[in-house]
């Protein structure tokens, strides 16, 4: 699933280890999402967005 | 986390967890297709079966095949994206084989000093040297996986 984690994260000047210790899973976790390779949960991905400051839609919302 | 009565066996990482749940559930079916198969050889007697012997093929199986899938999957090591922190680690993974080799191999054959076994000392000693490969070459194997598979991943 394409999303804008990356995006918004590396906007935020936050790291991949920063970001997975503040919503408790791994940077390989976070790694797998940023690349679309692992679908999180709605707990994961709303965990995410609080985080960044974002809501779903900004960072999940595939627009075309 | 998912309610479930295994979740004392279920890490706490999310991706872990659900890629852990994937395997089990995989090795209960092979589990249940060598319950059939092993149904059907006993009903029309193609191959004389040892119980006992059966069922522990069948337990170390089920464990092996988890086992095989977690160390291949890469996501042992999660953490271990640079290649200092890979060399740090691998270091470790020696120091805990030749841990595990030095003590089992200690208690061996104090064991063999203070009163007789059933097993010679040299085949206890190739039991617990092989145990201390085994688990070499496995962290050795699942390191080398979630190093690939970390780098792939970083920023």
């Amino acid at each position: 699933m394409k999303n804008k984690v990356k995006f918004t994260r590396m906007e935020q000047k936050m790291t991949q280890e920063q970001l997975a210790r503040r919503v408790r899973v791994t940077r390989q976790t976070i790694g797998l999402i940023e690349k679309g390779e692992y679908n999180p949960t709605l707990q994961l991905c709303v965990a995410i967005a609080k985080v960044l400051g974002k809501t779903l839609d900004d960072l999940f919302w595939e627009v075309e | 986390m998912e309610k479930t009565w295994i979740r004392f066996l279920l890490p706490e990482d999310e991706y872990k967890r659900r890629t852990m749940l994937v395997y089990f559930a995989e090795a209960a079916i092979l589990q249940l297709i060598a319950v059939i198969a092993l149904i059907v050889i006993s009903r029309f007697e193609l191959i004389p079966l040892d119980g006992v012997i059966v069922l522990m093929l069948m337990m170390f199986g089920t464990v092996a095949y988890v086992w095989i899938r977690y160390i291949l999957s890469g996501m042992e090591f999660a953490e271990i994206m640079t290649e200092k922190a890979y060399r740090r680690e691998r270091k470790l993974v020696v120091v805990k084989s030749s841990t595990y080799f030095l003590v089992f191999n200690g208690m061996i054959s104090l064991y063999y000093l203070f009163g007789p076994m059933e097993v010679s000392l040299v085949e206890g000693l190739m039991v617990s040297s092989l145990g201390a490969l085994l688990l070499f070459v496995t962290n050795f194997i699942s390191l080398r996986r979630s190093y690939q598979k970390n780098r792939e991943l970083i920023d």
